[in-house]
């Protein structure tokens, strides 16, 4: 799948990136369309503090002659009449050597392609893909990037980031390049949109047109088709209060949060809107702001005496990382910026094995954690002390943040981490668990105020069992695997014929790094 | 009780291991409806989405 990455060019020229080379000139002259996501490229490039911009010609092959054929299907006058990888080097160099080119000093990297259509008067440049670092402030989180090894200037180089890819109006629409974004780094491939079109064909009613969209059943069945798991909310099918009650970015946080990902769809709005036009872009990361004023002030003056509340992780993100294939990779939309009433559609995608979503594990842990705290006796040990006064009804400042993670990734975070007392957990717990455990697993991480922000570490967390569907008639603590609290852990025990708690000494006995993915 | 229950196994193997330093707790779960109703709405809301044809283009 990654073979037009790999292919070698025909020519490569090398240029200075420097002043007084001009980004804006250089797209003017050469692909003579004002197109915004190859501006953004560019702009990538600069912001980046590019020296050099190595341009190489190749040949179509793997996907992108596929696409060619594909297209050639429905447009018999279609013709290729260009393609270019473009990338951009922090060193300055003259020559491309592979000995010269080092990962380290590549910011990222771009596969433009040139369409024409006589018949439809149709003449334009694409980014058929591109891959850009993230800015490496520790605040922009973008957890598993994924890693895309590809042949420039003669050298295997690897950019770590998510795939960005634009539409062309030929074969390929928001939804199908959103699509290859979120199923090139789950499956950890690619996809061609060849794929996709044939797995959203099986939905359409007529005969079906790629350039026309997807709708949000064939949308269903391609991501069914990659076999990745998600959870989807059509807001068009439901009272209006439920925009407030599960609130879209509640599902694009998780997704993004446990590294797989999510899609907003919204509709357009403003006086020129005639009829109803769709746009659809994918998230994949998010910023994390520790000073953020709202998640205490939220629940202090605007949710007083609710019933079940806390703060979600969420609260602390200033902006989601996405791309929008009309103006390009890599951008941050505020969290609170596209409005509830304009959104329309989100896909929550889950990470392989898990069966149920984000806000739910959120939500069974809260029931649990908010049944215990103001139950047990927590005179022994001050931070679990302090944990059940902010799980006080009155109060209800227990923060929580839900990752999909697999069983030896928890282990490892388990064994490496220790308390702020320098305590380990002991080996044949963690032996246990390591040995018992399912694969997939929600870990809701449990903190306070001015501990998660601050240095963003956490008092325990309650696992689920990610494998397991949720259905109605199920037992209340189905997914309940354990609840690792300060100094001690809780298990379901049923020896004696009903349903109390084993209570396990834990060596961990204050607050520890909440785990990271990135 | 099936697969479904797998912290149980995990208590009678801590409890094995651990003995005396253990101890058994009663708890009992509150917000037992809110909680259902929150997750089976997101349940009802993905399967009802199986109809959805929002288009995007």
């Amino acid at each position: 799948m990654d073979e037009h990455r790999l292919i070698s060019a025909n020519k490569v020229i090398l240029k200075s990136f420097d002043p007084p080379f001009s980004s804006f000139d250089y797209i003017d002259q050469t692909y003579q369309s004002e197109n915004p996501a190859i501006r953004r490229l560019f702009s990538l490039g600069r912001s980046n503090s590019a020296h050099t911009l190595m341009i190489e010609n190749i040949d179509p092959s793997g996907i992108i002659l596929d696409e060619n054929e594909e297209i050639k299907s429905y447009i018999a006058d279609y013709e290729m009449k260009g393609l270019q990888r473009i990338s951009f080097w922090t060193s300055k160099f003259k020559t491309p050597k592979a000995s010269i080119c080092h990962d380290k000093d590549c910011i990222g990297y771009a596969i433009l392609k040139h369409d024409k259509v006589i018949s439809r008067n149709y003449d334009k440049w694409h980014v058929f893909e591109a891959v850009f670092k993230k800015y490496p402030h520790e605040h922009n989180c973008v957890p598993n990037p994924m890693r895309y090894k590809v042949n420039l200037g003669g050298a295997k180089i690897c950019v770590d980031g998510l795939l960005y890819a634009q539409q062309n109006e030929l074969n390929k629409t928001c939804a199908q390049v959103a699509l290859r974004s979120v199923i090139s780094r789950i499956t950890q491939s690619d996809a061609s949109y060849r794929q996709i079109n044939d797995l959203a064909q099986q939905r359409a009613t007529g005969r079906f047109n790629p350039a026309n969209g997807l709708n949000s059943q064939q949308i269903r069945a391609v991501l069914e088709g990659f076999r990745i798991g998600f959870r989807d909310f059509d807001y068009t099918q439901h009272n209006k209060r439920e925009r407030t009650s599960h609130p879209y970015q509640k599902f694009v946080y998780s997704g993004v949060e446990s590294g797989a990902g999510a899609l907003v769809g919204f509709r357009f709005a403003g006086p020129a809107i005639r009829g109803s036009y769709r746009h659809i872009i994918p998230f994949y990361g998010h910023t994390f702001n520790k000073d953020t004023w709202s998640p205490e002030a939220d629940m202090a003056y605007f949710r007083v005496g609710e019933r079940l509340g806390y703060i979600p992780s969420e609260n602390w993100t200033s902006s989601f990382l996405g791309h929008d294939d009309n103006f390009g990779p890599n951008l941050c939309v505020p969290r609170l910026y596209i409005h509830p009433k304009q959104v329309e559609y989100v896909v929550e995608l889950l990470k392989p094995g898990i069966a149920f979503g984000g806000a739910q594990a959120e939500a069974l842990s809260l029931q649990f954690l908010y049944s215990v705290l103001n139950q047990i006796d927590t005179s022994g040990n001050i931070w679990l002390h302090r944990l059940a006064c902010d799980a006080d009804p009155n109060i209800q400042r227990i923060v929580l943040r839900a990752i999909a993670i697999d069983r030896n990734k928890y282990i490892k975070h388990l064994s490496n981490e220790k308390d702020w007392k320098q305590h380990s957990e002991a080996r044949q717990i963690i032996n246990i668990l390591g040995r018992l455990l399912p694969q997939a697993l929600w870990i809701v991480e449990i903190s306070v105020p001015q501990l998660f922000p601050a240095n963003e570490r956490k008092l325990g967390e309650i696992i689920l069992n990610g494998e397991i569907e949720i259905r109605s008639g199920q037992s209340k603590l189905s997914h309940f695997l354990l609840a690792r609290l300060p100094g001690r852990y809780l298990f379901l025990d049923y020896r004696r014929g009903r349903m109390d708690f084993l209570q396990v000494p834990s060596n961990l006995t204050s607050h520890l790094q909440v785990i990271r993915l990135q | 009780m099936g697969h479904t229950f797998t912290s149980p196994a995990i208590a009678k193997e801590m409890a094995r291991i651990y003995g005396d330093s253990t101890k058994v707790v009663k708890i009992e779960m509150r917000h037992e409806q809110e909680v259902k109703n929150y997750v089976m709405k997101i349940e009802k809301a993905h399967k009802k989405a199986a109809g959805s044809k929002l288009n995007f283009k």
